[in-house]
């Protein structure tokens, strides 16, 4: 694994609030060209884990290198090789669809033309093209979710930050999404993704990593976390036994029963 | 239904108490701000104390007074029923006011508890005992019927106290129903905002009318006739007839006809009329609640836009991303509540005021010239208008949280940000301020284009000057904003206000010294010093913003966290 080139690496990040901490000290190697998975149970530290190595916290320890570039150092470099799909959205309720795509096209030195078409295009693959022209506070969550997608697919990035990208998509755009980002990595791009639908990460990712408590406690292909956990298990399988599922066995709530 | 009524009323006290607290604070810098946050809050409480303490001694010896004779009974029962308007009104216009302040209750929750909606719908009635505005009311109106009885006329103090009651019931079924038909109102997101615009831009309007409207007293005025002495009598022959069914004139006919003129039976039926009015009131309030939480969860259809994509406005002599910050933030400013009320509140009112003042002409006095002197009252909108877009150049990065996490995500250095961002404020204040030179040049008849000119150029170095520390206030006290309200939720932190609002007025000063000045050597003379002033403090800003630029990196994190 390590005599390939890696898209993103971390050595002992480490990010705390007070006394609690969040990402407690964790190597990550993301290939590039790869579609890595990155689990965990709520509150273990995924989204902690993106926002810092998208710059919206400052790491409170170890290293990293984004495309070959220390965020820390040039933050701006790294955001020009990026999209990001964050927890929040982080859109401006009160421009339109459109104008927020052009928004970003203009931030990342994209001429009009350019920004133009790249936006209509992606209006028109994510079904946005009617509310194109409505403010972002009037569209629904799904739909949101598909401007900030497009918004981070905008600027062509090299490395794709996806924070729970299907919550809240229907069927038909979640089939859309993922022959997209299929698309991307096929082209060389590389997707760093946190999902709760095992099943969907088990279908797109080639690389897994799983974190619990802030630590990381598997990292690797796909095929060898199976081999070495348990072949024929399912993803969910594996990763509850990476967890620790045996607390939802033993804690019953015998008054349910009736 | 106790049950219930035990639920809600804990629900309220922590909701306060949580409100108060806060959440968790993450460096010294946030600590101070939260402490500074709470000084508005405390001082209100000491003084509501005391307000509660005068109006309930005021109730006592004033029910005492009247059944002893000690005081004009006329008197007492006008001070009373001024009391009660004072709080009909309250009841009526701050649910309004409230609402186009604050969030409207979500009631989707409340939905899901096993509680029938006739339970909630009371519930959320007798709720509305504790609104300050009528719970202040209630230890008077309680004690009023005390001092009664002390002086020896139960017949009286029971009258008192049942008109009491039925003043009250009316009180909290009228604040109810306001308060439900507002939540329902501003459910829709266009609705609400419109609304609220139309709220803030009315009770402008409804400030300064009567003054231009009030034809006898001008008239008074200029025939050097003094009006005649306000009387109880004459405010009674003021009074329009439909002013008898407002709850405060029927508690005073409860007290006037059984109490000072001891006659039971007109009495007991302004009491029935009164408890007839609060059952209406409560029905009424219960159909629109039910409207209320039926279209709970509900959304309006969008309303289509132009769905043409268009480019973005380019600024020139800025890089790309400086520009594009500048305009998304004078986009979604001018497209907030709080923006389109800095925008179309300053020239319009104050060219209002000034034409009030015109048309009030007394004698030797200066208002009589004001027209003569139009650039000062363009020079004072300017101003206003400044102070009008503080919640925007006050609290620059956290007025839009979700906006200001694209940018931080973007290729956007901090120094483009903090440029752009002072940009985008500047560019509301100069929409505000054009709009103004036309509302006060049409209300004062304009002037010399010269001097409107360095009026003009003062007020741009005044904002521009100030710039810096706004964005140095933005990034030390930032606070989560709603900016779709006109209410305090969109204000920036109470400090930086305070400090911002000093730091205009001192910025005010050297423009209006070299405007003073340079009339002595003619208006030629005056636009150049504005000029080379406006060059000047353009010049010491740009460096001081990339200074404030530090900071701000150093607060990234602290401004993404701001919640």
């Amino acid at each position: 694994m390590t005599d390939v080139p890696l898209a993103l690496e971390t050595h002992g990040l480490r990010k705390s609030f007070g006394d609690l901490v969040a990402v407690d000290g964790i190597d990550l190697a993301v290939p590039k060209g790869s579609f890595y998975g990155f689990l965990g149970p709520n509150g273990a530290g995924k989204s902690t884990t993106i926002k810092c190595l998208t710059g919206l916290l400052r790491p409170t320890g170890g290293q990293c290198s984004i495309l070959g570039i220390d965020p820390l150092k040039d933050p701006v470099a790294v955001k020009r090789r990026i999209g990001v799909v964050a927890e929040d959205l982080a859109l401006f309720d009160r421009l339109s669809g459109a104008e927020t795509l052009m928004f970003v096209g203009q931030v990342h030195g994209l001429d009009s033309a350019h920004a133009r078409s790249r936006t209509q295009e992606l209006l028109a693959l994510m079904d946005l093209t009617k509310a194109a022209g409505d403010m972002v506070a009037d569209y629904s969550h799904g739909m949101r979710k598909k401007l900030a997608l497009s918004a981070a697919l905008l600027p062509a990035p090299r490395l794709l930050f996806l924070d729970e990208p299907f919550e809240g998509i229907d069927v038909v755009a979640s089939q859309q999404i993922k022959a997209l980002l299929t698309q991307f990595v096929r082209g060389g791009g590389t997707v760093f993704l946190t999902s709760h639908i095992l099943e969907i990460v088990e279908r797109l990712c080639d690389h897994i990593g799983v974190i619990q408590r802030g630590r990381l406690v598997a990292q690797g292909p796909m095929s060898e976390l199976r081999a070495g956990v348990g072949v024929g298990k399912t993803l969910e399988e594996i990763f509850l036994d990476l967890v620790g599922a045996e607390r939802a066995e033993a804690q019953g709530l015998a008054w349910l029963a009736g | 239904m106790i049950r219930h009524l035990r639920a809600f009323a804990w629900l309220r006290w922590r909701l306060l108490l949580n409100g108060v607290r806060g959440s968790r604070r993450r460096d010294t810098l946030e600590q101070v701000s939260r402490l500074l946050a709470l000084i508005a809050p405390a001082a209100i409480v000491v003084l509501s104390l005391g307000s509660v303490i005068a109006l309930s001694l005021a109730g006592f010896f004033g029910g005492r007074a009247l059944a002893r004779g000690e005081f004009a009974p006329d008197v007492l029962v006008m001070i009373a029923r001024a009391l009660l308007m004072a709080a009909t009104l309250l009841v009526v216009f701050l649910p309004i006011g409230m609402a186009a302040q604050t969030s409207a209750a979500r009631y989707t929750r409340l939905l899901l508890l096993p509680i029938p909606a006739r339970v909630l719908h009371f519930v959320e009635v007798v709720a509305g005992l504790a609104d300050p505005w009528i719970a202040f009311m209630l230890p008077g109106l309680a004690l009023f019927a005390l001092g009664l009885v002390t002086a020896g006329r139960w017949d009286g103090a029971a009258l008192a106290a049942l008109a009491g009651i039925g003043v009250a019931a009316v009180l909290v079924s009228m604040s109810a129903l306001v308060g439900f038909l507002m939540s329902w109102l501003m459910r829709d997101r266009r609705r609400a905002e419109l609304v609220t615009l139309l709220f803030v831009v009315g009770i402008s309007a409804v400030a300064v009318l009567p003054q231009l409207l009030d034809t006898e007293r001008r008239e008074n005025r200029a025939e050097g006739r003094r009006g005649e002495p306000v009387s109880i009598a004459r405010v009674e022959a003021a009074l329009p007839v439909w002013t008898r069914a407002l709850p405060s004139e029927m508690y005073g006919q409860v007290l006037t006809t059984g109490i000072v003129e001891r006659r039971a039976g007109p009495a007991v039926l302004w009491l029935g009329g009164l408890f007839l009015q609060a059952a209406l009131l409560y029905g009424l309030s219960g159909v629109v609640h039910r409207r209320l939480i039926d279209s709970a969860g509900t959304e309006s259809g969008r309303r289509r836009r132009n769905a043409e994509v268009r480019p973005l406005v380019r600024l020139p002599g800025v890089s790309a991303a400086t520009s594009a910050v500048a305009v998304a933030q004078m986009m979604t400013g001018l497209r907030s509540v709080r923006g389109r009320l800095a925008v179309l509140l300053p020239g319009p009112m104050i060219a209002l005021v000034a034409l009030m003042v015109t048309r009030a002409p007394e004698e030797g006095t200066w208002t009589a010239s004001i027209g003569e002197y139009g650039h000062l009252v363009f020079g004072a909108s300017l101003i206003f208008a400044i102070y009008a877009a503080q919640p925007f150049s006050l609290n620059q990065f956290t007025s839009d949280r979700a906006g200001l996490m694209l940018q931080l995500l973007m290729p956007v250095s901090t120094v483009e940000l903090v440029r752009g961002k002072a940009l985008g404020c500047t560019g509301l204040v100069l929409v505000a301020g054009l709009l103004a030179a036309v509302a006060t040049s049409i209300s004062t008849g304009g002037g010399p284009w010269v001097i409107w000119l360095s009026v003009a150029l003062g007020g741009l170095a005044t904002f521009v000057a100030v710039t810096p520390l706004a964005a140095l206030l933005s990034a030390a006290f930032p606070v989560a904003a709603d900016l779709s309200k006109s209410g305090s939720g969109g204000n920036p932190h109470a400090f930086s206000l305070l400090v911002g609002s000093a730091l205009v007025l001192a910025a005010a000063l050297p423009p209006l010294v070299l405007f003073v000045v340079g009339q002595r050597f003619g208006p030629g003379v005056t636009v150049a010093a504005s000029v080379v002033w406006l060059v000047v403090v353009t010049m010491a800003a740009v460096p001081l913003l990339s200074l404030v630029a530090r900071v701000v990196e150093s607060r990234r994190e602290n401004l993404f966290l701001v919640k």
